[in-house]
This record gives structure tokens, sequence and C-alpha cells, in this order.
């Protein structure tokens, strides 16, 4: 009789964990989803949540990471909609804000939406950014950043000013959209670390150069405000003085 | 022995034909399917999101030229950021309007520079010269000789301005007012007033030379 119930009690744990089991799989069945299904040139792409995937051409790379969006139109025209993903290779980019253009086989780059901006980053290689009214376009240097936001009143997109990528985010972000081996993770790892140290140094000199002249600005401003207020005394004197003599004066 | 290998048996048998007799199979091919269905519209919505917001883009890269245009809506649309638009407004500001009364009073054209004065005080009821424009068209009433209307706004200005300087100068005119009209009391309490109301020398000076003035 006692070993009956422990025969049920394993049974009952059994099923229990048999249908949790069913439950996991049925909800993450495929990795991606493409419309139209049977698409052959214009295709949309999506990611399931906390799914990535790559789609490989020739030598391009695409990850896309979890719930992320892309639509091919072209061999080489991507026009990127949602979420976040990795482009490695000769490829263009079209954002609503923009394009992007990558000529260098060995590039990586990453691009997400958030809110309304895009943020690009320049893992390997440099990227072309075309925004969208902008007479010339803007090149972001590999190890850089920058976000692209929407058109202002000038007629065209504003790009941002280029910083050194957040490097303990991308690694964390790189690390869950990497699909090849831990080896291999960590040696394009050191070479993007190179590369991010590098761009740090740049930057840090660039800012150091942009803080030295707006102090320089501001110190020049504050002349000037000195100047206007002396000035101002000055006229605000020879008024006084002016209605002194005509009431004064009696005049 | 034998009850031991029937539950095995029996247990063996239940998952087996478990999901066949369920129809566990058939929901979890529906649910995939209704899944896939969702992610296409999701698809469809979000690139069709991304087409209007790719047109959005591009009319509002054409839309500031065209806002050169007299096209009434079009301009209102752009018109919070025209910067253009703004630069007319220029004209309108109480520093502009004081700087041209002022001229005009320093050219000795007080009838004009009256006007203009008392139209910066009841346009710009807070701008930073409105005792200035008080005390000028104080001044300017009374080198035209409109001695009641002076002393009207005097009294406003001593009301709104106790402590201004320029008031001290006013009251100064007010007491050679009365004066002239032969009210040599109220002149003289005025003069006392500004003595022991105001700090500066020049003021205090004159004050007080009116004042033993009409003693003698």
């Amino acid at each position: 009789m006692k070993m009956l119930r422990i025969i049920l009690v394993f049974l009952s744990f059994s099923m229990e964990i048999h249908v949790e089991a069913e439950w996991v799989t049925l909800l993450n069945q495929a990795a991606l989803i493409q419309y139209p299904a049977d698409c052959v040139e214009v295709c949309g792409y999506k990611t399931f949540p906390l799914r990535k995937y790559t789609i490989e051409e020739g030598k391009r790379k695409i990850t896309l990471g979890s719930d992320t969006i892309i639509l091919k139109k072209a061999s080489e025209i991507y026009a990127f909609v949602s979420g976040e993903a990795l482009f490695k290779g000769v490829v263009a980019i079209e954002l609503p804000v923009g394009m992007l253009k990558v000529e260098d086989e060995k590039s990586l780059i990453y691009v997400s939406k958030r809110d309304d901006k895009y943020l690009v980053r320049t893992l390997l290689g440099a990227v072309k950014v075309e925004p969208k009214g902008a007479a010339k376009g803007v090149e972001i240097p590999q190890g850089y950043e920058n976000t692209i936001s929407g058109v202002i009143v000038n007629g065209f997109a504003e790009v941002g000013f280029p910083i050194s990528i957040d490097a303990n985010e991308m690694i964390y972000k790189w690390a869950s959209m990497y699909d090849g081996s831990k080896k291999q993770f960590a040696a394009e790892v050191a070479v993007f670390k190179e590369i991010h140290a590098r761009a740090r140094n740049e930057i840090s000199q660039v800012y150091t150069e942009i803080s030295e002249r707006m102090i320089a600005s501001h110190n020049e401003q504050m002349e000037k405000e000195k100047i206007r207020r002396e000035k101002d005394r000055r006229e605000r004197a020879a008024l006084q003085r002016m209605y002194e003599r005509k009431v004064m004066g009696l005049e | 022995m034998f009850s031991l290998g029937l539950m095995i048996f029996l247990f063996v048998a239940f998952t087996s034909f478990k999901n066949h007799f369920s129809g566990l199979r058939e929901t979890k091919e529906m649910l995939t399917h209704t899944q896939t269905l969702l992610e296409q519209e999701k698809i469809k919505s979000s690139i069709a999101y991304y087409e209007l917001e790719n047109m959005r883009q591009n009319v509002a890269m054409v839309l500031p030229k065209s806002t050169i245009s007299k096209d009434y809506p079009v301009r209102m649309l752009a018109s919070v950021s025209r910067d253009s638009l703004k630069k007319p407004l220029e004209g309108f500001s109480s520093t502009a309007a004081f700087n041209n009364a002022k001229k005009q009073f320093r050219d000795k054209n007080y009838k004009k520079s009256n006007a203009l004065f008392a139209d910066i005080i009841r346009t710009y009821k807070y701008s930073i010269h409105l005792p200035e424009a008080y005390f000028l068209l104080v001044e300017g009433l009374y080198q035209v000789s409109d001695y009641e209307k002076c002393l009207k706004e005097l009294n406003v200005m001593i009301d709104q301005f106790p402590e201004n300087e320029l008031t001290g100068f006013g009251m100064i005119r007010m007491g050679q007012i009365f004066e002239k009209r032969e009210r040599l009391d109220e002149a003289k309490s005025i003069y006392t007033s500004v003595l022991h109301s105001f700090e500066n020398k020049e003021l205090k000076k004159q004050a007080q030379f009116l004042l033993d003035k009409i003693d003698l």
C-alpha cells in the first residue's frame, strides 16, 4: 500500500512536468515568420518574442533580435521597421528618416529603434548616413554610435553627435544575438574592444576641445556682457543727467 | 509485484494514448496556426505604419519650403516653427515703441511723444520701461503746459512707483505747478515729502532750494 502511494505521487509529478514542457514548446515553435509566406523578391521578416534569427545571403548576415521586423526591398536593400538587428557585410538599410549604407564586407553594424529615434552603432567598419532632406551625408566611423531622428523644421532629418559605443550594453546585446561559438565571439569582442578604446580616446579629445571652446566662448560672452552693461550704465547716467538738467534747471 | 507491474503498464499505456484521445495535438496545431496569423498581422500593421512614417517624413521634408506661399492651412501647420514668421513680432515689442517715443521727446516733438507714451502705458502694462514712460509723459505734458493732465498722470505715478527716483523728479514738477497756481502750502508739502522720501542728493538739494525759495 505504501508502495502504491509513492508510485501515485511520482506519477502525478511526472504528468505535471510533462504538460508544462509541452506548453513551452508550443509557444516557441518558430523563430522567424515571413510575409507573404511564399515571397521571393519583397519579403517582410519578423522574429517571435524572446527569439533571434540569422538570415544569410552569400557573405551578408543579418541577425534579427527579439520581436524585430525588417523588410527586404531588393537584393541589397532592407528597410528596418522595428526592434534591433545586426547587419554584417555590404548592405543598404532604409529608415523613414534616411538611408544607411555599408560598403565594407567586414562591417558589422547594429541598428535599433528607440522611441522616435534610430540608433546606429558601428562595431566594425564605418557606415554612411544619408539623412532625409540633407544635401550632404555624414559618416559614423567604427566604434561610434549616433542617433537619427525625424525631419525638423529646417527640412532635413536630424543626426545627433557621435559618441563612443556604450560597450557594456552592446556586448551584452551582441552576446544574446550571436549565433557562433563562444571562442569565436570572444575573439570578435577582443577586436571590438580595441576599436572601442581608440574611439573613446578620440571622442575624449573631441570633448576636451569642445569644452575648451565652450569655456572660451562663455568668457567672451561674459566680456561682451560686461561691455554691454557698462554701455547701458553710461547711457542711463547720461539720461539721468538730462532729466536733472531739465527738472533742476527748470527748463 | 503484479500490482506494480500493472501500474507501470497502465501508466505507459496512459501516456501513449493520452495525446491520441485528448485532442491536444489538434489544439496545439490550431494555436500555432493562430499565432502565425497573429504575427503575420503584426508584420502587416508594422509595415503599414513604417510606410506612413516614411510618408510623414517626406511631407515634413517639403513642408517648410511650401510655407513661403500664402496658402493658409499649410502656413498654419508650420507657423509654430517658422523663424521668418516670428520676425515681424519684433516691431511690436515695448522697447522698440519706447525708443521711438523717446526719440520724439528728444527732438522736442512733445505732442507726438505724449501720444506715443500714453499708448505705451496703455498697451504694455508690464513693461520695464513703464516708470520712465510715465515720467517722460509727465515731462512732455508739462512742456506743452497741459498741467491738469500732468497732475493726473503724476498721481498715478506716485501710486504705482512711489519709490522710483523718477517719481521724485515728477513730484518736483508737481510742486512747480502748484507754485504757478499760488498754492504754496501744497507745493511746500510736496518738496518736504521729496526731501524725506528720496536718497538722491541732487533731488534733495533741489527740493531744499525750492522750499527755501518759498519760505523767503
